[in-house]
């Protein structure tokens, strides 16, 4: 007990020969990491497996038919009927073998056109919550790491939150409205007006993350090693912003799913040519009680992939930060590694 | 201790932190106030000693501590680092000056990255001041480095919280090491580990500072730390310094009755010295307008008329010319033992554990 | 011996984390007679919140699970007392004081209504206008009162006889009455100008005053046990030393029983008459004050003693204890101190685990219990 501590020169040392390889397989490791955190976690397993269904098909089903046509010369098809197709079936029969969510009043197939608009709508999703998850961390970052009063950074700092601000009081819907009356109808016009009101609460997010990481003693600690202001930003700063970035990210896009479908279920989203489930159920809507299936099934489509993102999106957190990360994949709680008394 | 060229030479040194007046205050023409963290204090560290810097919270000892590192710029004052002014040091000079002192901070969670692995934790001084260094040279001089603060080198690729408050506290040591800085600043190294734990880090400092041959400064509440590292040490009050002198001579003759008070309040785990009460009353007054005068007048149970408007300076009491302190009655109080600060309802100002009026001192004055 | 205010039994205590589970109680049993402060010593992860916490079942449950023990207040198992009785024996029975006073006041209340509301949860009880677990208890006089069963308090009446003739003469406890009463417990603190902090909102005091309104909070409930979590550790030394006086000076005043738990063995060896000291869940010793400092018979209390810095640098190296706490959820084999204790040998690293066992009785004849094969090689331990 009463040992003396060993004196740090009689701890051999041998160089090079002490320096332990960097640990073989990280990915592989990293992988089974995840996949045991997802086994003990049941609905983020849920969430993800929802999440990689939908986003396969989605790109199957946009990629197929013009790699096809690319290589066999005529499209094929994932989906058994094509989308819209009035009149091909007999209208409203119930949902059968031979059309999974039944068909609809003009007769189209309802599972070939819930299945059409996936790739839209989950395009739109990612593609919204993705520019203004850039526009916004960007300026989010600027606003919080160069934020010291009274110079002029702060100055840009202030300026760029009160600009956030304005963009924050605008309405989704009135401005899709405006700027569809303006440019007229189009997925372009109506994705724009979305992100036009998307990219603040990106700025807020960073902006609050980055004023507080700012602060850590590991900030302090590298800027008295000597570590320089840039360096800090990009090392510290972005590499702990990550998480709570990509947690929303993945809440976000079920948001824009179901804020876009009621754009164009009001009718200032995608022109009603293309297959999108706020059209789809606009025009279903009239058959809700005579052929439920119809607006049910479109209903389900948005629930269950939205679901899928949210449920990810709330286990990500766990899955993407190195604290929680062992803890939740074996039964051993974080221990003292390697220490020598 | 020879009259060797100090290492750090802290000359007067001010920070105050100014507090934002509300438009109302500023039209109606109030005062700018600011908080007097650090208020006009001298001392040095020489090459190859540590020196205690002991003080309350308020007291300004982290202050200090990070003017020295340069954390904070002083307000006024001069930093001399072997003789050469650092304190308004800017950008790259500062930067490349870093290597020369590095700083251990006190909580072992926040103080190191927790999405880094030990190996790049470890190696941040080295990247920053020699850039360009591939991955396996850093690898292998942490690795080299780790044997020293008592980690195995397979540790590299964990993560910080992989590691119990005192393998954290190992790592902060050795990413402070890894220049061989002149001077390393210990920001309360052992306030947030458990005793057991303590003993071995305090251990390993005297042992590394044996080898390497650096200075401490080391910033703490803990006095039984600071003896047992220390050299020479510096009792901090409001800002102010209260008593210097070597560390026997400190704790073992306190001369300023803060430093009484403060040794008289340890918890001493013996149970032959349970103590009925201890008579230093109030609580750490304000630094915004701190008291004129002496600044601990407000709860100096010797206090006297001149001590509340006319303030001491620190000056060589008795036999040991390097023992300063500041008190204008330190000879009168020099031979009372702390001991008497607990006695029983003793001579004192102030019967009650509370002085009147003294208690709210921090919040209503501001 | 006087009978008990508190027996812990055989309490053991899980945490399930992720996929796994770790034990942060094992087997910790504790005996607190009445007007007497036992303090419980150890290191972070040692298990002495916990205990602390589980006593009031104040554990977040889960991920906090008793397994199995007893916990028996006043005679009664509040193991056995359905959740929601708890708030009954809360307060006026038990009360805490807990580390952080800023965190433990609610930031939206002034001091004095904060007390008050405590005041007037007592003064319902006592007027047994609503139910706490014992009708007719009192919290400062506990001496000579007939302890009732276990099985009377669990089945008894939740609405005491009197109450539906008091509900319709109710008049609420005088609100003169009750800030008078809250006055006399800020003076209780020594709070000098009691009618001013009345008005004052947590974060215009400062840290020492927070923690004596914490003080008089818990006090003013009448409490037959008061739970001190870590009540110093945030403090200064100069104000933790005001503090420290102060509950000593009240332990005689008020006469009250107190669970003291520090990590700090200065501050235990000042305020407790008994300690138990704890190691990785387990309680290793448990004793008389003089006897665990100055006579330890585990050899993690005497290494835990012996590495508190006492000596300058040029007196040698400060002995220390190797290794650290184990980790929770893989403890070793046999003896949990076995892997840093220099008293090892073969049976400590065999199961079963040594028990919290008596040792013979000193000169004194007081009780001192020990968890270790060879408390009598403990004062020649190298």
């Amino acid at each position: 007990m009463a040992t003396a501590t060993v004196p740090a020169t009689k701890v051999p040392a041998a160089p090079g020969s002490a320096v332990p390889a960097r640990r073989r397989g990280r990915v592989g490791a990293n992988v089974l990491l995840v996949l045991r955190i997802l086994a003990a976690n049941p609905l983020t397993l849920a969430g993800f497996i929802v999440v990689v269904i939908v986003s396969v098909a989605a790109l199957l089903i946009a990629i197929v038919p013009a790699v096809s046509l690319l290589i066999l010369g005529h499209s094929v098809s994932v989906l058994p009927y094509p989308a819209l197709d009035a009149g091909a079936f007999l209208p409203g029969q119930a949902p059968s073998a031979a059309h999974l969510f039944g068909t609809d009043a003009s007769g189209a197939d309802v599972f070939s056109n819930v299945a059409t608009a996936l790739p839209t709508d989950l395009g739109i999703g990612f593609s919204v919550a993705g520019i203004s998850l850039i526009i916004g961390t960007l300026l989010g970052l600027v606003a919080g790491f160069w934020d010291a009063p009274g110079s002029l950074s702060g100055l840009a700092s202030t300026s760029i939150m009160r600009i956030t601000d304005i963009f924050l009081s605008f309405p989704t819907l009135v401005l899709a409205l405006a700027i569809t009356a303006a440019w007229g109808r189009g997925e372009i016009q109506s994705e724009l007006a979305v992100i036009v009101t998307w990219w603040p609460f990106y700025v807020r997010l960073t902006r609050g993350e980055v004023l507080s990481i700012k602060v850590q003693p590991y900030v302090i600690a590298a800027r008295a090693a000597g570590v320089s202001e840039s360096r800090i930003l990009f090392r510290h700063v972005v590499r702990n912003l990550l998480e709570p970035l990509a947690v929303y990210f993945s809440l976000d896009v079920g948001t824009v799913i179901v804020t876009y479908s009621t754009i164009s279920y009001v009718g200032v989203g995608v022109p009603p040519s293309i297959p999108e489930w706020g059209n789809l159920m606009y025009s279903y809507q009239d058959s809700l009680l005579t052929q439920p299936w119809t607006v049910l099934s479109v209903t389900a489509a948005i629930f269950i992939t939205v679901l899928g993102f949210s449920l990810l999106g709330d286990g990500l957190r766990d899955i993407l930060d190195p604290r929680s990360r062992r803890i939740l994949a074996s039964t051993a709680v974080a221990g003292t590694g390697g220490e020598r008394p | 201790m020879s009259a060797a060229q100090p290492l750090v030479q802290v000359d007067d040194i001010q920070k105050y932190f100014p507090l934002t007046r509300s438009l109302s205050e500023t039209i109606r023409g109030h005062a700018k106030l600011a908080i007097r963290a650090v208020d006009g204090v001298s001392f040095d560290v020489r090459p190859g000693e540590t020196v205690g810097l002991i003080g309350e919270s308020g007291s300004g000892k982290t202050t200090l501590g990070w003017l020295i590192s340069r954390l904070h710029e002083p307000t006024g004052g001069r930093i001399l680092f072997e003789g050469e002014d650092v304190a308004h040091l800017q950008g790259s000079k500062l930067r490349a000056w870093r290597r020369n002192v590095q700083v251990v901070f006190q909580d072992p969670v926040g103080s190191l990255d927790p999405r880094m692995r030990v190996w790049e934790i470890v190696s941040e001084p080295i990247r920053a001041q020699e850039p360009g260094l591939g991955k396996a040279e850093l690898r292998r001089r942490v690795a080299e480095l780790l044997p020293t603060v008592g980690l195995m080198p397979e540790i590299l690729d964990q993560y910080p919280h992989e590691f119990s408050g005192g393998g954290r506290q190992r790592l902060s040591l050795a990413r402070a090491l890894s220049l061989k800085p002149k001077l390393i600043v210990l920001d309360e190294p052992t306030s947030a580990l458990d005793v057991a734990v303590q003993a071995q880090i305090l251990n390993r400092l005297v042992a590394l500072q044996s080898e390497f041959h650096f200075a401490y400064l080391l910033i703490t509440h803990n006095v039984s730390a600071v003896k047992y590292v220390a050299d020479r040490v510096a009792v901090l009050y409001l800002g102010k310094l209260a008593e210097v002198g070597t560390v026997r001579e400190v704790l073992e003759h306190p001369t300023h009755p803060y430093t009484k008070a403060l040794l008289a309040a340890l918890p001493v785990p013996d149970v032959r010295r349970r103590r009925a009460r201890y008579r230093i009353s109030g609580e750490i007054p304000t630094l915004i307008r701190p008291p004129p005068g002496c600044r601990f007048a407000t709860r100096c149970p010797f206090v006297i008329d001149r001590c509340r408007v006319e303030e001491p300076l620190l000056r060589s009491i008795g036999k040991d010319p390097t023992h300063l302190a500041a008190c204008h009655r330190a000879e009168e109080v020099v031979d009372i033992p702390p001991e008497t600060l607990m006695a029983m309802e003793g001579a004192g100002a102030t019967p009650s554990p509370i002085a009147p009026g003294s208690h709210l001192q921090g919040t209503t004055a501001g | 011996m006087p009978e008990s205010l508190l027996k812990v039994e055989h309490l053991t205590v899980d945490y399930a984390v992720g996929a796994g589970t770790f034990r942060a109680l094992n087997d910790v049993s504790l005996e607190l007679a009445p007007g007497r402060v036992v303090g419980v010593v150890g290191e972070t992860g040692c298990g002495k919140s916990t205990l602390g916490h589980s006593i009031p079942r104040l554990l977040p449950e889960p991920p906090a699970k008793v397994k199995t023990g007893k916990i028996i207040f006043q005679g009664t198992d509040l193991m056995r007392l359905p959740k929601w009785r708890m708030p009954g024996v809360r307060g006026t029975g038990i009360g805490m004081i807990f580390q952080e006073p800023i965190n433990s006041l609610n930031p939206a209340y002034r001091v004095g209504d904060q007390i008050a509301e405590s005041v007037r949860i007592r003064k319902l009880r006592e007027h047994g206008l609503t139910p706490r677990v014992k009708p007719d208890v009192k919290g400062f006089d506990y001496s000579k009162r007939e302890l009732p069963k276990a099985a009377d308090v669990v089945t008894g009446p939740f609405i005491p006889p009197n109450v539906s003739q008091t509900l319709k003469t109710r008049s609420p406890p005088m609100t003169k009455e009750i800030h008078a009463e809250v006055l006399d417990f800020l003076r209780l603190v020594r709070i000098n100008d009691p009618e001013r902090i009345t008005n004052l909102f947590p974060h215009e005091l400062s840290g020492g005053m927070r923690q004596r309104i914490m003080i008089a909070m818990a006090l003013s409930g009448k409490p037959a046990l008061l739970i001190a979590d870590e009540p110093t550790s945030a403090l200064d030394v100069t104000i933790q030393a005001q503090v420290l006086t102060l509950m000593k000076e009240l332990m005689e005043e008020v006469r009250t029983s107190i669970l003291f738990i520090s990590h700090d063995l200065g501050v235990i060896a000042e305020m407790a008459d008994d300690v138990g000291v704890m190691y990785a869940g387990h309680m290793v010793e448990f004793g008389p004050v003089a006897e665990i400092f100055e006579s330890p018979r585990h050899p993690y209390t005497k290494a835990l003693l012996r590495s508190i810095p006492n000596k300058y640098k040029d007196e040698g190296v400060l002995p220390s204890l190797s290794g650290s706490v184990p980790n929770l959820s893989k403890l070793p084999d046999g003896c949990t101190f076995n892997p840093r204790c220099p008293l090892a040998r073969d049976v400590c690293r065999k199961k079963p685990e040594p028990p919290l066992a008596t040792l013979p009785p000193g000169p004194l004849g007081q009780v001192h219990k020990s968890a270790c094969f060879f408390p009598e090689e403990v004062p020649t331990m190298p």
